[in-house]
């Protein structure tokens, strides 16, 4: 109903303004008043293919805003207490035929202020999605890898109960890792669908992108010939139980000094299993990733990353938890791997408006690259919509 | 094997314990559809995989469009085999990941009924005392 009246403000202002700039340049009121009375018969005419418009057109958004406070004498954390008006995203969804879906997420990133510089506004997906078949159906665009639990949600806040996506496994380079696991996002294409057998649910995701490189723009050229892929099947046994399991391979163009391509390649390839368990008020989830990157001109380097978490809703207004991840960010370093504890509580205060408060506990080794083995801890908070 | 054998384990009981939360069909709600839509009859599971976007299109390829009461409406939740928060909770993150447009909330049987009669594709679960004014949206046989 929203959407239908901003469809029909819209489409009311657009025509009166153009009318009232005529009229005011000819002076003629009544003229005026005619034209009024004739754009109010076409707007009732046309109130049938506007509606049918605002019944294929979904409007969706979030917007986040944070708080995060070092709570120790010194490690990595914000020792000013900062605010961050994190995000608002819009999420945009348009039924163009019986088969045939466009979905975008636009996002607004930090207070973005492109005059000043500051903040990010970008395109976190936009793809036309076209269904064969329920188990086959076809996307192209700019798309999220679909990667373990966090990454197709991973600016969506209220889609999560803690404050941030784990570090361990969605931004190890922000926990002592060197890179990620898997790009966040990528342009290409992907096959996905699912079915059932015996009431269990399979869920697919193949995609197809040009890959992880820094070079070029990732969303318009490719820098080598080979083609990334990421896969992730899910599958739901019964309807409190979801089991995953996600690939991503990939062939990094490796660069000489000048920044021209070698002609080597550097392999990239994670995977992860993944599960997400919920029984009455009560739920689970868990995440392993390990990854391989394979450079010709280095040995090869291993890293693993972990998170489990466990809530409980109360009244469905209040959720507990506590979450603890670690990351070994090479297999083959002692002393490096970075662990995190953390308890929190979200709290639904109206309608899909949350308030998260948490607090973390965060140690490591002496060679972690990022923490250097100072153990901290530090006071999380987040206020975020949905609608 | 023997860490093959606990993985297997655990989630045999996990699976045992969410299989309680398997709903049987229950009276006081009927299921209606558009009068475009083809089916003559669904399963549980069929009306299940619709309200958590699954199954997306029709026989006739048309788009499933499903709509729901948001007052207090136990036999729905129950025959979907879940419960509001965690339908919010899931349709929240399909939709934001860009895997779906979410079922449609109405205030009553009566508005779901009108949404139903005027929205091609369209499917809904309303109160069987309703069944006398469809509109023109019809029911459809439970399997």
């Amino acid at each position: 109903m929203l959407t239908r009246m901003l469809n029909y403000t819209v489409t009311m202002k657009y025509n009166f303004e153009k009318l009232a700039t005529y009229f005011k340049r000819s002076g003629n009121r009544y003229l005026l008043i005619k034209a009024i009375v004739l754009v109010g018969f076409l707007l009732i005419a046309g109130l049938d293919s506007n509606a049918q418009f605002a019944e294929k057109f979904t409007l969706n958004g979030y917007s986040s805003f944070e708080y995060e406070y070092l709570l120790s004498d010194e490690g990595r954390s914000d020792e000013n207490g900062s605010f961050d008006a994190d995000l608002i995203d819009l999420v945009i969804n348009v039924d163009v035929t019986s088969r045939l879906r466009f979905a975008t997420d636009i996002t607004w990133e930090h207070g973005t202020a492109t005059e000043d510089g500051l903040g990010n506004a970008a395109v976190e997906y936009a793809f036309p999605e076209y269904t064969i078949r329920n188990w086959l159906k076809f996307r192209v665009g700019k798309m999220f890898v679909p990667f373990g639990i966090y990454n197709e949600i991973h600016t969506a806040k209220p889609a999560f109960l803690a404050v941030k996506e784990p570090l361990s496994t969605n931004k190890p380079d922000k926990f002592g890792g060197d890179e990620r696991f898997y790009p966040r996002w990528a342009t290409g294409m992907a096959l996905l669908g699912n079915f059932a057998i015996n009431n269990v649910q399979f869920e697919y995701n193949v995609q197809v992108s040009n890959g992880y490189q820094e070079n070029t723009n990732p969303f318009e050229e490719d820098d080598n010939e080979e083609k990334a892929i990421a896969a992730r099947l899910l599958i739901q046994p019964t309807t409190g139980l979801k089991l995953g399991i996600s690939t991503y391979n990939d062939r990094l163009t490796e660069l000489d000094g000048a920044g021209d391509d070698t002609g080597e390649r550097t392999k990239l390839s994670s995977f992860s299993t993944h599960a997400e368990y919920n029984f009455k008020d009560f739920g689970l989830e868990f995440e392993y990733i390990t990854g391989r990157t394979d450079p010709t001109t280095a040995g090869e380097l291993k890293k693993n990353g972990f998170e489990a978490m466990l809530y409980y809703s109360l009244g469905e207004k209040f959720t507990p938890y506590v979450r603890y991840e670690s990351l070994d960010p090479d297999t083959d370093v002692d002393d490096d791997s970075a662990k995190m504890f953390s308890i929190g509580l979200n709290t639904e205060i109206d309608k899909n408006y949350f308030l998260k408060l948490q607090y973390n506990s965060i140690s490591s080794g002496v060679n972690n690259a990022r923490f250097g083995g100072v153990d901290f801890s530090e006071f999380q908070a987040a206020v975020v919509l949905g609608f | 094997m023997k860490n093959f054998r606990l993985y297997i384990s655990i989630i045999t009981i996990l699976i045992m314990s969410t299989s309680t939360n398997q709903a049987h069909a229950q009276d006081g709600f009927i299921v209606i559809v558009n009068k475009s839509v083809k089916e003559e009859s669904l399963s549980q599971s069929a009306v299940r995989r619709i309200y958590f976007g699954f199954t997306t299109q029709w026989k006739n390829f048309e788009r499933v469009k499903p709509s729901y009461m948001t007052i207090p409406n136990d036999a729905f939740w129950s025959y979907i085999s879940t419960e509001e928060g965690k339908f919010k909770s899931y349709w929240t993150k399909r939709v934001f990941s860009g895997n779906g447009v979410a079922p449609v909330p109405m205030m009553n049987g009566e508005d779901v009924i009108d949404y139903v009669s005027r929205t091609s594709g369209a499917i809904g679960i309303v109160p069987d005392s309703l069944k006398d004014k469809l509109g023109d949206c019809r029911m459809i046989n439970l399997e």
